[in-house]
């Protein structure tokens, strides 16, 4: 093909390439906090713990309430949300979960989806069903190309990739880390071999509502916060640990930046060129669908994970 | 006052249907099947589409009986790789999937305003009249379904059933093919829950997504914990007791001052809560499982 | 005739079975003994289907069976039992025992919702040939107990009862007497020998060499995943390779002398 006008192109690659890669990242960074939560404690509690994703909401509205409501501004209100929606995680763990399990498996995947219902329907009831915004004050974008970037979105992305870092960090070089990693593995050989199961079990716990909250902020900072963001979340995050192997961290992240990638190509592809017909784009509202279909896909066909970093407990 | 008793007591014979199928699945196989509002969906909009397109309401029910069976089939097939709560995972997304489509194909399905003015078997019957009829029709079915679910649970298909939800192992070293089991008690319980969907269709005459909410499968789940999971009686009793709640939490407005807008999530919240005192405090139901006796003595 | 040639399974880089070489003829009662973890209960689970070997073919009357599902192998008349037997909680003694029958009409949903009577007449038939099997196994006063509050004992007992209630050709059996109590093990012994007669072959994991002695004519001795032996019983104690396999050291010593496991 000729290239007769290279100047065209580079910006009609970078008008399309910007958005979805600005996209991506804040997706990325979105899913994976939430994600990664999950993939450590499933192989602690032992069962699909649906609930996970509310303790996006949960953190997030905390982090309104500090914020506006107690006037604690924007930065100190989301970590007081973020804390206190890692101690309701705690609180849920020792309280509700542990009993529930041990009477069977199924009984705690039913009870969270019980608690997942209570935990909307509580929001809805409190805080009323339209969706809230943080008080951030309104910045103009950051102009990259022909796209613009929120001075919000490269804080989230930054952050992110600090939060990831730190993790990566503590559990390759502390005793600490050491030890969760052992508990994730497998529970009975840890306690086993000396290490204070409960004790790591709850601090894991905290950590992963306590991230997950993280990611609903992160969403309320992006865009806003609402009921449904708990429940938009849940295929999609199922779908990130398991292709990431369950138990993995990086395995998480990676998911879910093949997601965040998909999420955001697949609706701008032109199918109709593709099949050398007319223009055929896959409506925006049938996003949520890449979730859904990946986390069929993977659990069908590779449920130990894309990338053989986790493995599935038995 | 009377129009209202009747519409609790017809929505709950509908929910009865909901609930035996799902017990069929949950209670007596193990399969917690999140996506249980899938098989009410294919009903319901099999029921609104023909109606759409000027077909009898039968023909309605009689599409969604037999699209929802092989849906059933399909999603039970699945069950051959994964683990329960993969399984569990993956009926939600199929639910969900199923959702999605409805919402965005607007012109087979109405969109997000859904399919009104649906013409049922007695929509030239009015008043009290009108009302009697479709109670007694629901309760007919809801009768039958108990039938048909009891007779399935208790004869050797049941059993079989009952057997690989404890001990899928021993279940496998006496021939039995679990994987066709699931799939078979999957495309049997599916119908029941479609004709439901249809039924509830022609009653209030009008379906909309929201009705294949997420939330509708907890629902059902929690009238089963209620009731006693594995138990058809119980199943039966819970859709009994979770329909009172709702129709009960109408009044509850009157004696507290909640604001409209939040009387639905109050009503949930309760329903939650209940769902969860039962789970941590007497998860085997109002009426537990027995054992079956068999008559020796034929 | 039930021929194994090569059969080799490993479980990641552990070699569990490695060129096992197996026959057994029709009517036959054959031993498999071998020291814990030698990989008994892992070569009747390639033998019965539930797990495919690595290597090597498993025939039973010229049809293989080594890529067969477990139930497709219990279906050819081929029934196994569990080192340990679990039984379902919610499910009276009776009911247990049926689920081993084959119904064709019951197991049918559609066709056994409108075959009232058919399905009742075929149940009649299998509930008397139940009874008949507890009475058998002397568990007629637990019919209508939960299967699985039995004791370990008993639970061995029904195991044996429900994999009999289709009168299979080929009874593949995990430690039939572990956990029982001395009279009642030779009860089982006679019972299983009453089960032989009616022409139904056996192969049979023990510890119990007294047991083993009793009852087989062949017995193989597995060690490390490899049939060290295949001989007579009282031969055992004469082979060298028998005796290190079980005490470690080349002494003389008699393992053969009826010593029951603890
Ligand atoms: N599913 C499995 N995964 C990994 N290793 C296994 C598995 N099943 C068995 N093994 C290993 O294979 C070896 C043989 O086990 P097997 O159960 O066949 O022994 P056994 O001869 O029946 O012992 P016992 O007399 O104690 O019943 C053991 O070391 C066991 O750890
Ligand atoms: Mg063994």
């Amino acid at each position: 093909m000729g290239d007769q006008n290279p100047d065209h192109s580079r910006t009609e690659a970078g008008r399309v390439l910007v958005p979805i890669l600005i996209d991506t990242l804040v997706r990325t960074s979105q899913l994976s906090l939430v994600a990664v939560g999950l993939s450590m404690t499933w192989g602690i509690v032992r069962f699909a713990n649906v609930a996970h994703v509310q303790y996006a909401p949960v953190g997030a509205y905390f982090a309104l309430v500090a914020a506006s409501g107690l006037g604690l501004g924007v930065v100190a209100g989301s970590l007081v949300g973020i804390v206190a929606a890692g101690v309701v995680g705690v609180l849920l763990h020792l309280f509700f979960f542990r009993r529930l399990s041990s009477f069977s498996s199924a009984t705690a995947l039913i009870g969270s989806l019980a608690l997942s219902i209570v935990i909307t329907a509580s929001i809805q009831a409190i805080a009323g069903p339209r969706p809230e915004r943080l008080p951030l004050p309104s910045a103009p974008g950051i102009p990259i190309g022909d796209a613009f970037v929120t001075r919000a979105q490269v804080y989230v992305v930054v952050l992110t990739a600090v939060i990831f870092v730190a993790l990566f960090l503590v559990l390759s070089f502390t005793n600490l880390g050491r030890a969760i990693r052992c508990v994730a593995a497998n529970p009975d050989l840890a306690s086993s071999s000396g290490i204070d199961v409960r004790r790591i079990s709850t601090a894991v716990v905290f950590a992963a509502a306590a991230l997950a909250a993280t990611g609903g902020v992160f969403i309320a900072v992006d865009t806003s916060m609402s009921l449904e963001m708990g429940s938009t979340l849940l295929l999609a995050v199922f779908a990130a640990v398991t292709m990431g192997g369950i138990g993995s961290v990086g395995g998480s992240l990676l998911a879910a930046a093949i997601l965040a990638l998909a999420e955001s190509t697949v609706l701008r592809i032109d199918f109709g060129a593709v099949f050398g017909s007319h223009p055929l784009l896959i409506p925006i509202s049938y996003r949520p669908a890449v979730g859904f279909v990946a986390v069929i896909l993977v659990m069908l066909f590779r449920p130990q994970g894309l990338f053989g970093l986790g493995g599935r407990r038995a | 006052m009377l129009d209202f008793a009747l519409y609790v007591a017809t929505i709950a014979a509908v929910y009865a249907l909901f609930a035996l199928s799902l017990n069929l699945q949950a209670g007596v196989t193990g399969l917690l099947n999140f996506g249980h509002v899938a098989f009410f969906g294919v009903g319901a909009y099999s029921s609104g589409i023909v109606a759409l397109h000027g077909g009898h309401w039968l023909l309605g029910v009689l599409v969604g009986v037999v699209v929802s069976s092989l849906l059933g089939a399909v999603i039970g097939r699945l069950g051959r790789t994964l683990a329960a709560d993969y399984w569990a995972i993956v009926t939600l997304a199929v639910a969900e999937c199923l959702r999605l489509v409805v919402v965005n194909e607007g012109d087979l399905t109405g969109g997000p305003q859904g399919i009104s003015g649906i013409a049922g078997p007695f929509s030239s019957v009015s008043g009290l009249a009108g009302s009697l009829s479709w109670l007694v029709l629901c309760v007919v079915l809801a009768a039958l379904a108990y039938l048909v679910a009891e007779t399935l649970t208790g004869m050797q298909f049941g059993r079989v059933l009952r057997l690989l939800r404890e001990e899928p192992m021993l279940a496998a070293s006496l021939g039995h093919n679990i994987t066709a089991e699931k799939t078979r008690v999957l495309a049997v319980a599916a119908p029941i829950a479609a004709v439901g969907g249809s039924v509830y269709t022609l009653y209030i005459s009008y379906i909309g997504p929201n009705q294949l909410l997420p939330i509708e499968t907890f629902l059902v789940f929690t009238m089963l914990i209620i009731g006693g999971i594995g138990n058809n009686r119980g199943a039966v009793f819970g859709a009994l007791v979770i329909q009172l709640i709702y129709a009960g939490s109408r009044f509850l407005k009157d004696i507290f001052p909640i604001p409209d807008q939040s009387a639905s999530s109050v009503r949930l919240l309760i329903v939650g809560l209940v769902l969860t005192a039962f789970l941590m405090t007497r998860p085997e139901g109002l009426f537990a499982e027995k054992l079956r006796r068999i008559d020796v003595h034929q | 005739m039930f021929i194994s040639r090569g059969v080799g399974k490993s479980f990641g880089s552990v070699q569990v079975l490695r060129d096992v070489e197996l026959e057994i003829e029709p009517g036959e009662i054959v031993g498999l003994v071998g020291p814990n973890g030698s990989g008994k209960t892992t070569l009747l689970n390639c033998l019965s289907g539930f797990l495919n070997p690595d290597a090597g073919t498993i025939e039973y009357d010229g049809t293989r069976l080594d890529r067969l599902a477990d139930w497709q192998v219990s279906r050819m008349g081929i029934r196994r039992t569990f080192q340990t037997a679990s039984q379902p909680m919610k499910m009276s003694v009776l009911e247990a025992m049926l689920c081993g029958a084959a119904l064709p009409i019951g197991s049918a949903p559609v066709r056994g919702l409108f075959r009232r009577k058919a399905r009742a007449a075929e149940q009649a038939a299998a509930v008397g040939k139940a009874l008949e099997l507890l009475d058998f196994l002397s568990l007629s006063h637990m019919t209508e107990e939960p299967a699985g509050r039995l004791s370990g004992g008993q639970k061995k007992l029904l195991s044996l009862g429900v994999a009999l209630m289709t009168d299979p050709k080929v009874l593949l059996l995990d430690e039939p007497t572990a956990g029982v109590n001395p009279t009642l093990r030779l009860t089982i012994a006679d019972r299983l020998k009453d089960i032989n007669a009616n022409g139904t072959t056996l192969l049979v994991i023990e510890h119990d060499m007294g047991f083993i002695g009793r009852m087989c004519e062949r017995v193989y001795v597995l060690d490390k995943g490899s049939v060290i032996a295949a001989c007579r019983p009282d031969e055992l104690k004469d082979n060298p390779r028998v005796v290190e396999a079980y005490l470690g050291a080349p002494r003389p010593v008699h393992v053969a002398t009826g010593v029951s496991r603890p």
